[in-house]
Formats: C-alpha cells, sequence, structure tokens
C-alpha cells in the first residue's frame, strides 16, 4: 500500500472506487503514516480500504508483506479513535454517515443501507452510509476469512463479524428478497459499542450469498456472516426450475402427498387426468380420488410406503365429474437428506386407451381362438363323419361286386366299379383336405433342415411306388432351410409327386432340386421337363381344387400345390411358378427364416 | 372257451361291414355289438341294461371306435384300464380318423393297437383277417384277476 504524508482528497476515493467498480480490487486509497482521524476523506478512506481488503482473494491477503500487515494493526487503532470522534460528534453524524452511503453505494455497490441502534436497542435506518468497524471486529473477520476458506473453499468472498443477534434478523433475508448476489455488512462502533451497520448489496454477475452463523464466544454472542459464491446453487436453481417445468409438462399426473395422504403438490398432468385444479387439491386428501368400492386400497398403500417399499399397480380412480379413469400408479417414499421419509410420490398415468386396447385383443383372441376350434371340430368331422358314409358305399358296392358278380352285366358290373372309383377318390380328396388344414393349423416348430435329403427320401419313396418308372433326378447337395420339419416333408413331397405325375408321359423325364441367389434372397426350385402350363393361367396354380389338367390326363386332387403355397406362406416366404406347355414347370419358394437365424448365426 | 367279440360302433353300416369282413375272412366268433361309450362300460361291467350278465366273462378282444355317443372311446378306454377286472383286457381302437393326436391318445390311454378304417372294402376286410386271427388265435389272453366276492 502507498505511502504519503497527505491527506487523501474525495479524487484519490473517487479514482480508487472507480477502479474496483471495473472489478481491480488491487487498488487502495493513499493514506498518510499518521492519519488525521478528523479527517473526512481519511475515515472514508480507510473504510474503502478495509472493504477492499475483505473483498479481495486470499491469494493477495497471504502475499502481503509483514510491514503491511503492521500498517494494518495501525489503522485499526485509528478506526477506533474515528468511531470514537464519531459518536462524539453527534451533530455532524448524519451528513457524514449519508456522504459516505452515496459514494460506497454509488462506486462499490448498488445499495448501501447505514442501520443505527438507539441506546434501547432499537435498530434503525438511520442513512446509506459506511463505517469502519472497530478493531476487534476487523480481527475476528479475518480469522472468520480464514476458516471460512477452509471450510467453504474458493467461493468465499468476505467473512465479517458482528457482536449483535439482532444484524442477522436484519440481513438475513435481503439478498434473497432483492435478488441481491453479494452483501457485506460491517458493524459500526466506539470503544466497544456497536453503534450500527453498514450494508453493501450488489447484484454482480459473479453471485454470491450471505450466510449469518452465530457464533458463542467468551464475551457474548457473535454472529459472523459468509458471503460465499452462489453460482453453483443459481445453476441448481435453475436445474430445479427446469424439473419443475417437466413435472408441469408431463402428461402424468405427478402428485406429492404427505404420509397422512393429503395432498402437497399436483401438477397439470393431475388436473389434466383428474379434473381437479391444483388449488383444489393442495392440502386435501388424496383419498378423494379413491372409488367407494376400493377405500381399502390407500390404507394400504401408506402401510407399505411407512415401511419404505415403493408401489406400481394399475386401478381405478374418480375424477371431479364422478366418471371413472384407469390409472397405472407408480407409489415411491421421498426422504429427507438422513433418509426419513417426510412424504409420498405419486406419479399416475392414464391408461384407459390401454385398457380398451387390450380388451379389443383379448376379444379378437378369443375371437381367433373360437374360430380355431370352429376349425379343429370341423376337421375332426370331415375326418371321422364324412368318411364314415364313404366306407358304406365303398364297402357295400364291393360286396355287390364280389357275391353277385354273375348276376351283373357288363354295364352293372362297370357302373359299380365307378362308384367305387369315386368312393377312392373322395377319401384321397378328405386326406388332402385335412393335410391342407393342418398345414393351417399346426404349431410352427424351426429347424434347420437338409432340404436336399428330404428331396432325395421323397423321391425314393415314389421311386418305390412306381418301379417301372426311370426318372433322372439331379439334387443340388446340402442345400437346407430352417422350417417345420413336417411340413418341409409336406412340401417337398407334394412337389416331387407333381413334378413326378407330369412327366408320366415325358419320354426322358428329369427331375431337379436346387437354389438360386438373388437380391431378394434365396429361392429353391424344383423343375421339371414334363407337362407343363400355360403362363396364362399360373394364377390357378396355387388355389385350391383348380386344376390346369384334366383328372383322365393326369390324376390328383388340385390341392397340393395349395398345400405347397400354404407352407411357405407360414415360414413367411413367397412362391411362383413358370412353365411351358410340353417343355416343363419350376416351382420356386422362399424361406426368409433363413435370414432369421443365420443372423442369431444358429439354429434353434 | 368264450371268444366273444365286443364291437363299440355307433355307425350300423360301419357295424354291418365289420360284421361281414370277419365272416368273409372266416372269423365266426359272436360279435356283441354296442352302440355307444356307456353302453360299452355297462356290457363290460354287467351293469345297466346288461345288468345280470356274468361280468367275469370278458370278450376276448374289444373293437372300440372313438367317435361315440354319452361317453367317447378314449374315456371308455380308461375306465377299461382303470379297472381291475378290465385292466388286461384287449383293446383295439379301429376309427376313422388317422389323425397323430388320436393316434397319440389312445396308446396313452392303454390301446393295445389301432387301425384305421380304410375306406377300401378289401382293405378292410384284410384288416379284419389279420385282427382276428391274431387277437382271436394268436394272442394268449391274461389270467382272469381273483374276483372279488367270489368263493375260491
Amino acid at each position: 500500500m502507498t505511502r504519503t504524508t497527505k491527506a487523501p482528497s474525495f479524487d484519490d476515493i473517487l479514482a480508487v472506487m472507480s477502479a474496483a467498480s471495473r472489478g481491480d480490487r488491487s487498488a487502495r486509497v493513499a493514506l498518510p503514516d499518521a492519519p488525521r482521524p478528523d479527517d473526512t476523506a481519511t475515515k472514508i478512506a480507510l473504510t474503502l480500504n478495509v472493504l477492499l481488503d475483505d473483498l479481495a482473494p486470499a491469494v493477495t491477503d497471504a502475499k502481503r508483506a509483514p510491514a503491511e500487515r503492521g500498517g494494518v494493526a495501525d489503522r485499526e487503532a485509528a478506526f477506533a479513535d474515528a468511531s470514537l470522534d464519531l459518536s462524539a460528534s453527534t451533530g455532524n453524524r448524519g451528513r457524514l454517515l449519508e456522504e459516505i452511503a452515496c459514494r460506497l453505494g454509488k462506486q462499490l455497490a448498488e445499495l448501501c443501507t447505514i442501520r443505527t441502534v438507539t441506546d434501547d436497542g432499537e435498530w434503525v435506518v438511520s442513512s446509506r452510509a459506511g463505517y469502519p468497524p472497530d478493531a476487534e471486529v476487523v480481527a475476528l473477520v479475518h480469522q472468520g476469512m480464514l476458516a471460512a476458506r477452509q471450510r467453504l473453499g474458493e467461493r468465499v468472498r468476505a467473512v465479517l463479524v458482528s457482536r449483535q443477534p439482532p444484524l442477522v434478523a436484519k440481513t438475513d433475508s435481503i439478498p434473497e428478497r432483492f435478488d441481491v448476489a453479494s452483501s457485506l455488512t460491517i458493524a459500526l462502533g466506539s470503544g466497544g459499542k456497536v453503534l450500527g451497520v453498514a450494508n453493501l448489496l450488489r447484484s454482480s454477475s459473479d453471485p454470491a450469498e450471505v450466510g449469518l452463523n452465530p457464533v458463542q464466544t467468551g464475551e457474548g454472542l457473535l454472529v459472523s456472516s459468509v458471503i460465499r459464491d452462489i453460482t453453483e446453487r443459481k445453476l441448481a436453481e435453475e436445474q430445479r426450475a427446469r424439473l419443475a417445468a417437466i413435472v408441469d409438462c408431463s402428461g402424468e399426473a405427478i402428485i406429492g402427498k404427505t404420509l397422512d395422504g393429503v395432498v402437497t403438490s399436483w401438477n397439470l398432468g393431475a388436473c389434466r387426468i383428474f379434473g381437479y385444479e391444483a388449488a383444489e387439491m393442495v392440502g386435501q386428501p388424496l383419498s378423494l380420488l379413491i372409488p367407494e368400492d376400493r377405500a381399502n386400497e390407500e390404507t394400504a398403500i401408506l402401510d407399505a410406503l411407512a415401511k419404505g417399499d415403493g408401489q406400481r399397480f394399475d386401478t381405478v380412480r374418480r375424477r371431479k365429474d364422478g366418471t371413472l379413469v384407469d390409472v397405472s400408479v407408480t407409489i415411491a417414499p421421498l426422504r429427507d437428506g438422513a433418509g426419513r421419509i417426510v412424504g409420498i410420490s405419486k406419479v399416475a398415468r392414464d391408461i384407459t386407451e390401454r385398457r380398451l386396447a387390450e380388451v379389443a385383443l383379448a376379444r379378437a383372441k378369443e375371437a381367433a381362438e373360437a374360430a380355431a376350434r370352429d376349425l379343429e371340430a370341423f376337421s375332426y368331422s370331415v375326418a371321422h363323419d364324412l368318411r364314415a358314409p364313404l366306407r358304406a358305399t365303398n364297402g357295400f358296392a364291393r360286396l355287390v361286386v364280389d357275391r353277385f358278380a354273375d348276376k351283373l352285366d357288363a354295364d352293372g358290373k362297370d357302373w359299380l366299379e365307378e362308384i367305387l372309383k369315386n368312393a377312392r377318390k373322395m377319401d384321397e380328396l378328405i386326406d388332402a383336405l385335412l393335410a391342407l388344414a393342418r398345414v393351417t393349423r399346426s404349431e410352427l416348430k424351426l429347424e434347420r433342415v437338409d432340404l436336399s435329403a428330404v428331396v432325395r427320401e421323397a423321391a425314393a419313396r415314389r421311386r418305390a411306388a412306381e418301379p417301372e418308372r426311370i426318372v433322372e433326378l439331379h439334387v443340388e447337395d446340402n442345400l437346407s432351410a430352417v422350417i417345420d420339419v413336417r411340413l418341409a416333408r409336406a412340401l417337398i413331397e407334394n412337389l416331387i409327386e407333381n413334378a413326378w405325375k407330369f412327366t408320366a408321359k415325358t419320354p426322358s423325364p428329369r427331375i431337379v432340386f436346387g437354389k438360386q441367389d438373388g437380391p431378394g434372397g434365396r429361392a429353391f426350385f424344383l423343375g421339371d421337363n414334363g407337362a407343363g402350363f400355360e403362363m396364362a393361367s399360373v394364377s390357378r396354380l396355387f388355389a385350391p381344387f383348380q386344376r390346369l389338367h384334366t383328372v383322365s390326363e393326369f390324376p390328383g386332387t388340385g390341392i397340393g400345390l395349395a398345400t405347397v403355397q400354404r407352407i411357405v406362406r407360414r415360414h413367411g416366404g413367397r412362391v411362383w411358378a413358370e412353365g411351358v406347355p410340353d417343355a416343363g414347370a419350376t416351382v420356386y419358394f422362399t424361406l426368409p427364416t433363413q435370414q432369421l437365424v443365420t443372423e442369431t448365426g444358429e439354429t434353434q | 372257451m368264450n371268444k366273444v367279440i365286443l364291437l363299440v360302433e355307433d355307425n350300423p353300416s360301419d357295424e354291418k361291414l365289420t360284421v361281414l369282413a370277419f365272416r368273409k375272412c372266416g372269423v365266426s366268433n359272436e360279435v356283441v355289438v354296442v352302440r355307444d361309450g356307456a353302453e360299452a362300460l355297462d356290457y363290460l361291467f354287467a351293469t345297466g341294461t346288461h345288468a345280470g350278465r356274468d361280468a367275469s366273462a370278458l370278450p376276448r378282444v374289444v373293437l372300440l371306435d372313438l367317435n361315440l355317443a354319452k361317453i367317447d372311446g378314449l374315456e371308455v378306454l380308461r375306465r377299461i384300464r382303470a379297472d381291475d377286472r378290465t385292466r388286461h383286457l384287449p383293446v383295439v381302437v379301429l376309427t376313422s380318423s388317422r389323425q397323430e393326436d388320436d393316434v397319440l391318445a389312445s396308446y396313452a390311454s392303454g390301446a393295445n393297437a389301432y387301425i384305421r378304417k380304410p375306406v377300401e372294402f378289401a382293405e378292410f376286410a384284410e384288416a379284419a383277417k389279420t385282427l382276428g386271427l391274431f387277437w382271436l388265435l394268436m394272442n394268449e389272453p391274461a389270467p382272469p384277476p381273483p374276483a372279488a366276492g367270489r368263493a375260491t
């Protein structure tokens, strides 16, 4: 600190104040070695220097030379004298304080208030001014500063100590109420007697807060005020505000209640779902929402929560208009810092739509199951009841042929043979229909199946049935697919039977099974060089009971390819065919379940 | 020795065909026909319309249709197997159904054999012949159980 023999002028003081208000806290007013306490400018300069010392960062404190610390002691002595003089010169005091307050307030803070205490202990705002604290208070300020920094870290800007508890009451709420970022409170005293207090308040861009801590000492109660950076708290407040906004925007009802079930908070979502405004519900028991037949629900909830258990359940609640609403509720205990349960949070979601969807789904499922049962019963009926008359028709016709052959003429025998043949035909149709129904009905059990092997087995069965026919068979090896093995056999059996049948009139019959990889994935095909078909009629190929050839040309039920199509479609695949009359037909099919397994790398 | 065949069959045409098939292949045993599951049990246990019959006189083989009125074939089969008197009685399921479910359920309920009635009479006659040959001639029936209440 600069020393001079001259008393400081108001211009010197103003220069330092300007520097300080620009953020330069290192400037100090130059003071004479022996300051004259009766000089007004000197008094203000002393106060200002102390204020700046208090506001300066700790590092400045530590770097200060020991000689300058001695200067602090000098000043402290001067403060005491100044206080004494000030208290003595009551006549000028008001004007003096006002002047100081004005200048301090203008340059260093946005608001400076001076409160004085009357002889009977009443605190009054006497002026807007500042006054240097007594030596004891200054010493406490420095001690407190160090202690506070240790406790609170670098965010501490200043610590002030006063002797009087009323200080707490007077300054406690000011920073909050006026959105003041930082506050400096200086006790004004003389000869151990507190005369008043100067309060400097700022709303700077570096937020701070004032904490006031009463400390019991041997000399009585002292109050230290800690000025602390509250940037983090401000951020937390912003976050809290954001969270509050989120809570309000939420479509869910978010409700706070006490352990007794009394509503403490009620968001907009709760208004929307239940129809009550926050003002109507806060302070009311939440049981207002509970329908009579569920009255004991709330008791059970509160009991479980008292034990600390959160809960989630679906239930029904009553809206303000009396209608009921399906809600999904999550309830959790709210705890204080010590872990004690102090309240209950309840989040309720309107699940009316979900409920309706569930009901619709259940109905659809029921209908589908009923349809499946009907089909089951129908198939069973076909299997048993349609066959019995057929068996009688065939059986008795056969008995007539056997026993009365000598009594029948050629026509009679021929007609009976027609009856027998048609009965057999119908038996085959019933079998085919049942097989088709089974394809639609049975549950898929997917596994990797070697289709090449299935083709060879099916062909071997055809050969065994018709050993006189010589058919050339080309099967690409190791073509496998993920498919229900029973349906795979039915699929291949039908294709092989078709190929076998339609090459019956071909000179050198040939059947080929292979694969074709394209952009749409792998397609398998089974082709022959048989009768083929006109592409114009390809659309009828896969329809049940549709035949592209007369029965006399090629026998069959007309259900084989319909069955093939159903099997492929049940596996999510596609089936199509290409044909040229008298040159052959090829049936292609895809089994996308293939990719399903390739992706996961394993068969089921 | 009693060599009655018990035919549980609700369809008169099937009944006639079955009897004709047996006769055609030379099986001349008495065929007792009952029309539904309840009557089948009445016959076997000598109750109801068959009260007074000697219950210890069991048929050599029971030909059982599955699709029966009152008590269905599978239930008849289960009750036959549940009773000590009929536990070892040979029961051949003779039905139109070729559904796997029915075949499995029949064996699970204790059927000794499962024969699907072929539509073609010639095949049916062949099946009847084999059936008669096996169950009436070749098969050794289980000895009758010691009947309760009968003096020894």
